[in-house]
């Protein structure tokens, strides 16, 4: 059921873990979509951080 | 799939839960009844109850702290039966935010999280829901509510309204407000990076500015002197000014008295002049007569030599002459008696004609005498008259100088009355307010060339400061760098994050419809065979076909689930809005049927809570009623009730069909809820 656009396996993995949380209480939600949120990791080049 | 084969649970204990200090409800049985007229007896509490137990949430919207007793630090629910295989104890500790759980299973104790973490695995997505809550509320919502209310009750039902909890959590906005304040901020660096490189490309000359402010610290020394010396004069005219306006009045009197002065100071002085110049004249002529006074006295003198002498002649010849009448008389008495020219006593002849004539001689001499003596007399009283003039004009002239002196005497007194008035008029001088305003005006001039120096001495040292920091700003240059990169960083990070939570939502929403899809086709077959069940085909009923589609096309806003009710037994299409309140009861009622029955294996439990408030009339409700204990045989069923009619019939059909049952009686006395059980079969 997981949309063909998340082709990449973290993407695959994260909507995973989301769908999972759906039998959480709703407080704890919020923590464990906080807590992937924060988690998500960034490539990050030296032209995203251009200092001009 | 039989009652047996069901996770079941079979009796649940309470103890400071809400309104109950202690409870225990055996639910062992297929059909269990809870009756209390009363409202807030305690009747829907164990419904809360087993839905802590089997979804870790309340079907309210409160907290555990709320589920707390009155009086009491923690509340224990606990149950048995071959649910999860082992007893399981919930114990809620009040604490003054969230409520602290410990949960024991078996051997095995949880703690705060944990507990909360093996409640919530209890159910998870793909296994639905263990318990299913209707409320008459909710079955007067599926009849008569609107499509998006009766969807919220099927989300509920499917429990994918959990789903959507995840997908409203997605959120962007804290995200995106962090990114604003990150963006602010960065420009914020950009800016100060632009200031401090604007400086550093100034080339500052240190010495110049060195020999600059020396050169504007002595003008600064100079125009300070000058200014104190002004501010001296004005505070001189100051104070002048002050003891002018109080001794005004005091200046106008001495101004009076000078003049007063004055004015009799002239007076005398016209006294004086006058005195001088009559002492002048009188001068004058005693000098003139001083000097003439010699010959008057000389010639008074020899007119009294002349006098004396005409008084020795005029007595010589007074003599004569009375020698001469002596010798008249003799001879007149010789004539007479003699006619002898003798005389009787010299007895010498006497010459009568000659004695005659010289007597007449001496008569016209001493008459001559008598005159010149007149005239020498006059002449001599005139001299004197003179000298007395003389000596009446030195006296006078004496009196006149005494009053000279007096009047000098006077004058001196009157100048130094003026001179000292004039002192003092010296030292109340009247008050130069032109002066004063130009003395002011010099002191503004002098300031603002201060002031004008100042800034230029303050802009200077700035520059050498500037100069002097040239090698700081380098170094902040090269932190702010790193901050800029940081933020960069940090914006970049968030803005990938924005897309992907952007991403997710989309992909769970793909997913909750996709889950909606599977539901109703899932769905759609079992429902109308309850239907056929509820309306047989021989029965005049209306042959009603349900459908629940979930909308083809997903959208941002679509997440409702659309119902399409089509057809009717004699092949006329129709509304679901269309259909009687009675009808629309029994499509409600299939479908939660049918939800249970697509969830059988996972379900363990039904709990209908006041049905009779859901506006389906009595009859709709008997048959529901009716067709409820009909198949419990093949679900758990709990109905909660406090119309005693409704608790009757639901005892009759359960009998009438041996279906088994438990009814308990709940009661609230002073706010205790107290539970006893009734009947059992």
């Amino acid at each position: 059921m997981i949309n063909e656009k998340f082709t990449k396996n973290e993407d695959r993995a994260i909507i995973i873990q989301l769908v999972e949380l759906a039998s959480y209480s709703p407080s704890d939600v919020k923590k464990k979509v906080e807590e992937i949120i924060d988690n998500m990791s960034v490539e990050i080049t030296e032209g995203d951080v251009d200092v001009s | 799939m039989s009652v047996d084969e069901l996770l079941t649970i079979d009796k649940v204990t309470l103890k400071n839960f809400a309104s109950y200090e202690s409870a225990e409800l055996d639910c062992s049985n297929n059909l269990t009844i809870l009756y209390g007229p009363d409202n807030g007896s305690g009747k829907s509490t164990f419904a809360e109850a087993l839905s802590k137990l089997l979804t870790n949430n309340y079907i309210a919207n409160v907290s555990d702290n709320d589920k707390i007793r009155h009086g009491s630090e923690s509340f224990v629910i606990s149950a048995s039966g071959n649910f999860h295989k082992e007893p399981i104890e919930i114990i809620c500790e009040k604490t003054p935010s969230k409520a602290r759980i410990q949960l024991t299973h078996g051997d095995r104790i949880y703690d705060g999280r944990e507990a909360t973490e093996f409640l919530s695995n209890i159910t998870n997505a793909d296994e639905f829901r263990r318990l299913v809550y209707i409320n008459g509320t909710d079955i007067e919502i599926l009849i008569q509510g609107t499509p998006d209310a009766r969807a919220k009750i099927f989300d509920r039902i499917f429990g994918i309204q959990s789903l959507i909890t995840v997908i409203d959590n997605l959120k962007v906005k804290p995200l995106t407000d962090k990114i604003t304040v990150l963006s602010i901020e960065l420009n914020k660096k950009l800016g100060e990076k632009s200031s401090i490189e604007k400086i550093l490309k100034e080339i500052i000359n240190k010495d110049e500015i060195v020999s600059e402010i020396e050169q504007r610290e002595k003008k600064k020394g100079e125009l300070l002197l000058e200014i104190g010396e002004i501010q001296a004069n004005v505070t001189l005219f100051q104070k002048e000014l002050t003891e002018y306006n109080v001794n005004k009045n005091r200046l106008q009197q001495v101004k009076r008295n000078i003049a007063t002065l004055e004015n009799k100071r002239d007076s005398l002085q016209l006294n004086y002049n006058n005195l001088v110049s009559l002492d002048k004249r009188l001068l004058v002529q005693i000098k003139k007569t001083i000097k003439s006074n010699k010959d008057i006295e000389t010639y008074l003198s020899r007119v009294d030599n002349m006098i004396m002498s005409l008084y020795t002649t005029i007595t010589e010849l007074q003599t004569k002459d009375v020698i001469d009448a002596v010798a008249s008389i003799r001879l007149s008495l010789l004539t007479e008696n003699t006619e002898n020219d003798v005389c009787p006593v010299c007895e010498t002849k006497i010459d009568k004609a000659k004695l005659k004539l010289i007597a007449d001689k001496n008569a016209a001499t001493r008459n001559g005498n008598f005159k010149n003596l007149e005239a020498l007399k006059k002449k001599r009283n005139g001299l004197i008259a003179e000298k007395q003039n003389v000596e009446e004009c030195r006296m006078k002239r004496e009196a006149i100088q005494k009053r000279i002196e007096d009047e000098k005497i006077k004058l001196n007194k009157v100048d130094d009355e003026i001179a000292r008035e004039k002192t003092m008029l010296f030292s109340m001088n009247e008050f130069d307010t032109v002066a004063f305003n130009e003395k002011k005006l010099q002191m503004r001039i002098k300031n603002d060339q201060l002031q004008e120096n100042e800034n230029q001495l303050h802009n200077l040292k700035r520059k050498l400061e500037t100069a002097e920091n040239n090698e700081l700003r380098n170094k902040t240059l090269l932190i702010i760098d790193d901050e800029i990169k940081t933020i960069r960083k940090d914006i970049k990070v968030l803005e990938y994050k924005v897309g992907k939570i952007n991403e997710y939502r989309e992909g769970l929403k793909n997913i909750l419809n996709n889950v909606r899809f599977e539901i109703t086709q899932t769905l759609n077959p079992i429902i109308q065979r309850w239907i056929n069940v509820f309306v047989p085909p021989s029965s005049d009923i209306p042959y009603l076909s349900y459908q629940l589609n979930a909308k083809e096309h997903i959208t941002d806003k679509v997440h409702r689930i659309r119902y399409e009710d089509t057809a009717c037994r004699y092949g006329v299409s129709t509304s679901f809005n269309n259909l009687s309140t009675g009808q629309r009861a029994i499509c409600a009622l299939s479908l939660i049927l049918a939800v249970n029955e697509i969830g059988m294996h996972k379900m363990n439990l039904m709990i209908f809570d006041e049905l009779h408030t859901s506006g389906i009339d009595d009859r709709g409700l008997a048959e529901i009623l009716k067709l409820l204990i009909r198949f419990s045989s093949q679900f758990r069923v709990m109905f909660i009730e406090r119309r005693k009619d409704i608790i009757d019939y639901i005892q009759t059909e359960a009998d009438l069909k041996n279906v088994s049952y438990t009814l308990y009686n709940i009661t609230a006395i002073e706010g205790v809820s107290y539970v006893s059980r009734e009947k059992q079969t």
